[in-house]
Order: C-alpha cells, then structure tokens, then sequence
C-alpha cells in the first residue's frame, strides 16, 4: 500500500523533471506581457527590450510548433496556412486575461 | 473606316453573365467546410493536450 503510494510519487517527481527547462518561461513570458499570441498560430515578442533569453524562447517555441502544425495539417488534409490561422484563433481564444494578443492590425492589445 | 467601327460596334451583342444560383452546391461546400473545420479543430485539441509545453 505504502509501496504503491511511494511509487506514484515518484513517477510525478519523474515526470515534473522531464518538462523542458523553458515551459515555466513561456508561461512566465505570457504572464507577464513580455510575449503574445499573434494571429498566425506563433507567438511574437511585444516588450519593446527583449532579451537575448526571449529571442532564443520565442524562436524556439515557434519551431516547434511549426514541425507540429506541418504534422497535424497534412493529417487534417488542409495547407499549412491554414491550419495555422485556425491554431491562431484557437489559442487567442483560449488565452487568459491579461495576456497580450495581436489583432488584425498587428498592434498587441491586453485581452 | 469610322463607320465602319460604328457599325461593327453596334452589331456587337451584349453578353450577360449572370452567377448560377444552385443552393445544394452551396450547402455541399458549407458541410465540406465544416467537415475541415471539425478535423483541423480536432488536431488542434491533440496537440494542446499533447504538447501543453507549447502552447
């Protein structure tokens, strides 16, 4: 009993150490209005002095995401802009208040 | 030769497109459309919750 208990424990102890390093960032990033959903389905950088960090976060989020987007837009049979755009829609829709989102004239507005 | 231009310009006949109206066309793409909409959102929703270190 005590065994099984101890067990789960340390597969969410596992399983909190294999996150990547960065996934508190991006949450912090968005957090504090450093980064935005933009309307194409990435995130953009909206302070107006990013640090070299951010760059390098934001860059690699979105790389990720694309390779994700190229996977799921051909399992989906649609164009990549496409799917992107609806990603885009969906994630600004589902962003928390406060966070910055990008309308259709490019300006960052606080949701 | 300006008569002649007249002439030929007044023969000329007028041609109307007019755009076909065909409501099962219509409906047919709408739900061809949603169809996408509903297989794009539902990759989507594998990849928020797969991938929540992403997005």
């Amino acid at each position: 009993m005590l065994h099984a208990y101890k067990r789960v424990i340390w597969i969410m102890v596992l399983l909190l150490a294999s996150l990547p390093a960065w996934a508190l960032s991006l949450e912090q990033a968005k957090t504090q209005g450093l980064i935005g959903e933009q309307l194409n389905g990435y995130v953009g950088i909206v302070t107006a002095s990013p640090s070299t960090e951010l760059h390098s976060l934001v860059t690699d989020i979105n790389q990720q995401r694309r390779a994700l987007y190229q996977q799921s837009a051909q399992e989906a049979s649609v164009t990549l802009e496409v799917f992107e755009i609806r990603a885009g829609q969906r994630l600004q829709g589902r962003a928390k208040t406060g966070e910055y989102l990008q309308d259709q004239n490019g300006q960052w507005r606080r949701k | 030769m300006l008569l002649l231009i007249l002439a030929t310009a007044a023969c000329t006949p007028t041609v109307q497109l007019a755009a076909p109206k065909d409501p099962i066309t219509i409906n047919l793409n709408v739900k061809i459309q949603h169809e996408i909409l509903v297989k794009v959102d539902r990759e989507i929703d594998n990849l928020l919750e797969e991938n929540s270190d992403l997005f």
